[in-house]
């Protein structure tokens, strides 16, 4: 015979709960099966034009992208913080993380501009090549994903300055999942532009 | 079990430069290719699971996007198998 169970219903629904809003975790979904599918598309391509793909990527340099991926991680290790934080209910300690999670952030756009400024300058664009068609159009698509998540984080720490309990949780929780996953799509994109497949 | 966010920084920070490393010093071959894509890929399982705090009981979550991570990784694999290397 089993012994009934100690946890009440609302203790295990909270247990089970996601760390986040399911709506915001449906759209993660869905935008990194999109991004999967860029991911397929540049691989099929790269396998059909291998020498203009690795010629292309020696014009990339890959330590401003080791660069980047350790602002996205720094930026994403202090929004965890922010969380850890709101859920011991320290609301000021949540707002300092996610204020410091959006300045460390923005070097990744400083970063970024630096990056498209010099290929641009060398003549480098969107029509160049097949490469850089897809190089401009994931990249300024993860940072299109990128500002919106610097906005979220700008209405979080709003958010934070006048804490209302767990609603307030749940929306710094999402906000960091979205910011998490800003920082999870460039995992792939820096090996797969930057690293991966050879240079010329 | 979850990772602490810390130690998940540092497990992400430190396979970043190593991937990074290996590819400036190793030269350009599948084997190193296929070694840094696993790297990316242990990241992002680590961030999933340290930063974003998704656990197996998450589902559906949990489970897409594990699947998500092995297709990704086939695709990734497939893409560095069908180039040509010297």
């Amino acid at each position: 015979m089993h012994a009934p169970s100690t946890m009440s219903a609302d203790a295990r629904k909270k247990t089970l709960a996601l760390p986040g809003d399911e709506g915001v975790f449906f759209f993660i979904t869905a935008d990194m099966a999109m991004f999967a599918l860029f991911f397929l598309v540049f691989m099929v391509g790269q396998a059909q034009a291998p020498d203009i793909y690795r010629a292309s990527r020696a014009a990339l340099d890959p330590a401003l992208g080791l660069l980047n991926t350790l602002i996205l991680a720094t930026s994403g290790w202090l929004m965890v913080r922010a969380v850890e934080a709101a859920r011991r209910e320290q609301w000021s300690a949540a707002r300092r993380n996610v204020i410091a999670a959006a300045l460390v952030g923005l070097g990744f756009a400083a970063t970024k501009a630096f990056e498209y400024h010099a290929k641009i300058s060398h003549g480098i664009t969107l029509n160049t090549n097949e490469f850089f068609t897809y190089y401009y159009a994931f990249t300024g698509l993860h940072f299109f994903h990128f500002v919106i998540g610097v906005l979220v984080l700008a209405i979080t720490q709003a958010k934070l300055a006048a804490p209302e309990g767990e609603k307030t949780r749940i929306w710094l929780e999402s906000a960091a999942a979205y910011w998490h996953m800003v920082d999870l799509l460039w995992m792939v994109l820096f090996p797969m532009l930057y690293l991966a497949g050879g240079t010329a | 079990m979850r990772l602490s966010s810390t130690a998940a920084y540092g497990i992400i920070a430190a396979l970043s430069i190593s991937s990074f490393a290996l590819f400036e010093s190793q030269g350009h071959t599948l084997i190193l290719a296929l070694a840094v894509f696993a790297i990316a890929l242990v990241k992002i399982a680590t961030i999933l699971n340290g930063f974003m705090h998704l656990e197996w009981k998450h589902r559906p979550f949990a489970q897409v996007l594990t699947g998500w991570l092995v297709v990704v990784g086939a695709v990734l694999a497939g893409g560095m198998f069908a180039l040509p290397w010297n």
